[in-house]
Formats: C-alpha cells, sequence, structure tokens
C-alpha cells in the first residue's frame, strides 16, 4: 500500500507546487485507509475478545447445577423444552478439526489461553494503527505546507544514470604487470611476416576499418604513443595502434630485408609508425603508385626512419612511376599529396579520406578536417600542411628548425644518428664557408621554393634509376653541395631572424639535396 | 509496425496479468498456510494443558473419533512441522483437501 502511495509525487507530472497537492492527497487517503482497516480489525478482535469472556463466565456458572431446563433451539425457528446435563463435561474445540472433552475449568483455562492469544493479535494491530496515524499526520502536514505554498520548497535532486563511462578511457594495469607484451609480438610478426602472401586490397580497407573500430572503442591512441607493436597476426587492435617504434623498426628491417613489402600489408598497416613507412612499400608493391603518407610519422620516428625511407625508394624504383617517395621523410609527404593515388594506406581510413578530400578541394578542406582527424601527433603534422605553389607542403615543426639542429639536442626529427650527424657536420662546415653569405640569404630565400620544386621534379627522375641505400656521406654531401651553393646554405644560425622560417625549408632543401645527391653521386659512382 | 508493437504489447500484458495471477494465488497459499500454522500452534499449547482424563476427540467428517492425547499431540506436531515446511518451500498445498485435518 504504501509503493503506490508514495509513487504518486514522483510521477504526477503537474509543476506548480513542489509537494504537489493531489499527490499528497492521495497519499494521504491511502494512509488513511490503512488506517481504518486495522481499526476495523481490532474491533473484531475486541469482539471475539467479550464474547470470550461472555463464555468464561458461563462455563464458571455451568456447574452449579446438574441439569438445566432450557428451550432448546430446534432449527431457526423452533424451540423445545429440554434439559442440560453433564453441565461439567464440556468439549472443547481445539482448532483444526481438533475436541477434547474436558471439564468446565479446564475449559475456562482453554478460553484464557485463547484469550491471550487474541489480546495479542489486538496489540498488533494497534501498533500498526498508531504507526500509520504518525504517517497521516505527516502527510496532513505536507499537505498543508503545500497549501501554503511560500518558503518550503521540496528539494530534489535528479541522478542522471544515463551517464555513461566511455569504454576504458583509461586502463589501470595492474602494478607489476606489463600492459604490452611486445617480444611476443616481434615474433609473431616474424612468422606472419614469412607467411604472409599479397592481400586484396579490399581486404586491407575492411581490416583497417575494423581496427579503426576497435581503436576507437579502446581509445587508446592518445595515451599510449609510445610504444607501438607490432601484430603480425590481425588480432590486436587498440594494440596495434600503440607499437613499439623498435619493435616495429626491427621487424621493418627484417621484412625488407627478406620478403617482399606487399608480405607486410596485414601487420603494418596497424602500426602507426609503419604504416607510413611501410605502406609505401606495400603501396609500391601493389598499386604502384601509392603514396608514403605514413611519412607524416615520419617526423618523430626513430632514426631508423630514413633508412626505411631508403627502402621504401627500393620499392618505388621498381614499381611506381609517378612519384617520389623518397627516402627523405619530409619529401614524401609532398610527394605523397601529389601523386594522391591511394594516399593513405594509414592507420586511419579518416586520415585517408580527409587527404583525399584535401586534395580534391586543393587546400580548401584544411580547416574542417583538422579537428576530428588529429587523434594522435602524426595527425598533426598530416593535417597541418601549408600549400605552396599549388601544392601540399607539410609545415615543418619548430623542432625542425635549424637552430635546432645545431643545438646540442637530438632526434629533432626523422634525422637518423648517422645522417643526422652528417647534417650537423655539414651544416656547420656550411656555416663556416657560408659566414659571410648572410646577405645573400634574403635572395636566397626567395629561390629556395623554387629550389624545393625543382628539387621535387628532380627526385622523381633520381628515384627510378637506382636503389638508394640510404647511406649518405659526408664527403658526398659536401660535394653534392658545392654546385648548388646558394640552396642549401642560405639559412644557418648565423640569421637568427629567419630560423623558423627559412629552416623549414632551407632543412628540407638540405635533406633533399643530401639524398638525392647522395644517390646521384651514387649512381656516377 | 504499429500493429506489431500492439501485439507485443499486448502479449507482455497477458504475461503480466498472469504473473499477478500467480501471485494473488501464492499470497492466498502463504495466508492459508500461516492460519493454519498459528491455529495448530493454539491447539499444540491445549493438548499441553490438558491432562490424561481428558478425552480427545478428532472429527473426521461426521464422526468424532475418539483419540489419544498423546497421539493427538504427535499428530499436531507433524501437522505443524509439515505446515512450515510448506510455508518454506514457497509452495501451496492443496488448499481443499488438507491431508493433516481428515
Amino acid at each position: 500500500m504504501q509503493a503506490p502511495s508514495d509513487s504518486e509525487p514522483h510521477a504526477s507530472a503537474s509543476a506548480a507546487a513542489p509537494l504537489r497537492a493531489p499527490e499528497v492527497a492521495r497519499l494521504r487517503e491511502e494512509q488513511e485507509k490503512v488506517v481504518t482497516n486495522c481499526q476495523e480489525k481490532i474491533q473484531h478482535w475486541k469482539k471475539v475478545d467479550n464474547d470470550y469472556n461472555a463464555l468464561q463466565e458461563r462455563l464458571s456458572t455451568l456447574p452449579d447445577k446438574l441439569s438445566y431446563n432450557i428451550m432448546v433451539p430446534f432449527g431457526p425457528f423452533a424451540f423445545m423444552p429440554g434439559k442440560l446435563v453433564h453441565t461439567n463435561e464440556v468439549t472443547v474445540l481445539l482448532g483444526d478439526n481438533w475436541f477434547a472433552k474436558c471439564s468446565a475449568k479446564q475449559a475456562v483455562g482453554l478460553v484464557e489461553h485463547r484469550k491471550e492469544h487474541v489480546r495479542k493479535t489486538i496489540d498488533d494491530l494497534k501498533k500498526v494503527m498508531k504507526n500509520f496515524e504518525s504517517r497521516v499526520e505527516f502527510t496532513e502536514d505536507l499537505q498543508k505546507m503545500s497549501d501554503a505554498a511560500g518558503d518550503i520548497v521540496d528539494i530534489r535532486e535528479e541522478i542522471k544514470s544515463d551517464f555513461e563511462f566511455k569504454a576504458k578511457q583509461r586502463i589501470a594495469h595492474k602494478p607489476h604487470s606489463k600492459p604490452k607484451t611486445s617480444n611476443i609480438f616481434e615474433a609473431n610478426f616474424a612468422n606472419e611476416v614469412k607467411s604472409g602472401d599479397l592481400l586484396a586490397d579490399k581486404k586491407l580497407w575492411a581490416r583497417l576499418e575494423e581496427l579503426e573500430r576497435q581503436e576507437e572503442l579502446l581509445g587508446e591512441l592518445d595515451s599510449k604513443s609510445d610504444t607501438m607493436i607490432v601484430n603480425g597476426e590481425d588480432t590486436t587492435s587498440s594494440e596495434e595502434e600503440k607499437e613499439d617504434q623498435n619493435t616495429n623498426v626491427n621487424v621493418k628491417h627484417q621484412k625488407t630485408n627478406s620478403l617482399t613489402p606487399s608480405s607486410c600489408h596485414k601487420d603494418i598497416i596497424h602500426s602507426e609508425l609503419l604504416n607510413g613507412q611501410v605502406n609505401s612499400q606495400l603501396n609500391c608493391s601493389v598499386n604502384g603508385s601509392n603514396s608514403c603518407h605514413s611519412n607524416e610519422d615520419d617526423d618523430d620516428n626513430s632514426d631508423d626512419g630514413d633508412n626505411e625511407n631508403d627502402h621504401n625508394a627500393l620499392g618505388i624504383g621498381d614499381n611506381c612511376v609517378p612519384t617520389i617517395y623518397f627516402s627523405h621523410t619530409v619529401e614524401p609527404k609532398r610527394v605523397r599529396i601529389n601523386t594522391g593515388k591511394n594516399t593513405t594506406l594509414k592507420f586511419s581510413e579518416k586520415k585517408e579520406e580527409a587527404k583525399r578530400k584535401r586534395k580534391n578541394s586543393s587546400g580548401s578542406g584544411h580547416s574542417t578536417q583538422e579537428l576530428p582527424t588529429i587523434r594522435t601527433p602524426a595527425d598533426i603534422y598530416r593535417v597541418f600542411v601549408d600549400v605552396v605553389n599549388g601544392e601540399y607542403v607539410p609545415r615543418k615543426s619548430i623542432l625542425k628548425s635549424r637552430s635546432r639542429e645545431n643545438s646540442v639536442c637530438s632526434d629533432t626529427s626523422e634525422s637518423s644518428a648517422a645522417e643526422f650527424d652528417d647534417r650537423r657536420g655539414v651544416l656547420r662546415s656550411i656555416s663556416c664557408e657560408e659566414a659571410t653569405c648572410s646577405d645573400t640569404s634574403e635572395s636566397i630565400l626567395e629561390e629556395e621554393p623554387q629550389q624545393e620544386n625543382h628539387q621535387k621534379k628532380l627526385l622523381p627522375l633520381s628515384g627510378t634509376p637506382e636503389a638508394f641505400s640510404g647511406t649518405v656521406i659526408e664527403k658526398e654531401f659536401l660535394s653534392s653541395l658545392t654546385p648548388h651553393p646558394a640552396i642549401a646554405h642560405p639559412v644557418l644560425p648565423t640569421i637568427p631572424e629567419r630560423k623558423e622560417i627559412l629552416s623549414e625549408v632551407s632543412e628540407e632543401t638540405a635533406k633533399r639535396v643530401s639524398k638525392f645527391k647522395a644517390s646521384r653521386l651514387q649512381q656516377k659512382n | 509496425m504499429a500493429e506489431l508493437i500492439q501485439k507485443k504489447l499486448q502479449g507482455e500484458v497477458e504475461k503480466y496479468q498472469q504473473l499477478q495471477k500467480d501471485l494473488s494465488k501464492s499470497m492466498s497459499g502463504r495466508q492459508k498456510l500461516e492460519a493454519q500454522l498459528t491455529e495448530n500452534n493454539i491447539v499444540k499449547e491445549e493438548l499441553a494443558l490438558l491432562d490424561g482424563s481428558n478425552v480427545v476427540f478428532k472429527l473426521l467428517g461426521p464422526v468424532l473419533v475418539k483419540q489419544e492425547l498423546g497421539e493427538a499431540r504427535a499428530t499436531v506436531g507433524k501437522r505443524l512441522d509439515y505446515i512450515t515446511a510448506e510455508i518454506y518451500l514457497g509452495t501451496t498445498p492443496d488448499l481443499e483437501a488438507d491431508p493433516g485435518s481428515f
């Protein structure tokens, strides 16, 4: 009875009074019903008690006489004179069809026992009634308050149960347990690679989509960017995005050495790092026109990134005609976008779409797609792209400025240790040479973009003829630089003002020149 | 589409009604059991009050059958146990046919 009455106040939609007068009235009614019910029962039991009392009395007086002359009822309308004998023998109904013959006094005792029971019942009922009477009082007070509708306000707090926690925004790992088992995956990857076959593009796409969905579910992209696991079996989803760079690199080397790039399809796709690097290989083998989009990520790649890029050149030379997936991390970005065919075999298809859109819109979709697609640092590089001469030029991060290169810090960009040192050495040497060329830097600056374009066009040519081993010898670099003095040198730490602007461009040119020239030189050699 | 939903709703409503009937049956059965329990408790206590001079009868149909006091007490005790077991199980015995009483 309480449940429906209690639900009343909450169910109603009437807004005016906070206490909702009709519901309160209903509550009161229900409570009063209970009270009246209790009262009725109590009355009933009181009657029973009275009856027992009368019975006791009768029993006490009955044995006074041996026999009584009475009018015996005969049916509903007739009586007959008779005698009441054996006045002391009483057959008592004990209950449940049990009878006992007792004396009058024993019967009195039984009756007394029953009366005890009755009294108990009455007491219980009285308690219930009292309880409900107090409730009624309270409800009356509520009603009065609601009628007054003045200062008293009902305080309510709605608990929104529809607040859902996103799945696994943070995973709390046990204190001494490894969240990822990278070593194991590495082994699997190797095995997988050996047994891998050429996969259809659609399979790849489907797999990518699935992985993407899994990624979203697990949401681990942002949290774990340090470790990347290469899973050769395509089983892991979110974790695949977080892969050990080292493992990826190692695996990649294995792959490049032993197997065709296409075999790495499955596995590579899962890795953020590898995607850019390996995909280029894959694309080369599969489509022949693939771009090394993933190289966007190479900005943060480890030292081996450049080497892998070099490997890209290998594949490219064989299959790809149009572009320049050239080993350089920066170049491929540009080139990739230019070619624009299967731009992304990146880890996320959304990025691909964004790229396509960007290509289609020729830079117009830049701002609109930034927000949704950025999930990893690599995305930023991919998204923040400048348009230079109608072509997409990835914005160089300030971390890659010349000033930083010459500073003590290492791993400023995609640089491998060797190349970095080479560059450094080169730069230093150049700086020495070009210390006096600061005046010419301005003019050179203008030339640089042009140079870059030239470089772009030149690169494909260089890409096709031979495979670039990826090693750049300092001597060659210097020698290669000499014919193009204006290109690489203008921006140097000596001109701190233009560092950021020029350094990016010059870096690109310098790098481009370095590898390109190196390859040329190797050709010659 | 609306018809489907309506049919579903109808089915659900019927289920609910059935459940309600079952519930009321169970409730009534339970109440009867409880009543019998209290009654038999009283009988047991009153039998305890009696002594050997009293003759105890059991009503079986129109017949009052003589019973011994001890036997009566035992029978009532067994009946009590039976009723408590029934209550504990939550099942209702045949409300019409009462094996203990006949």
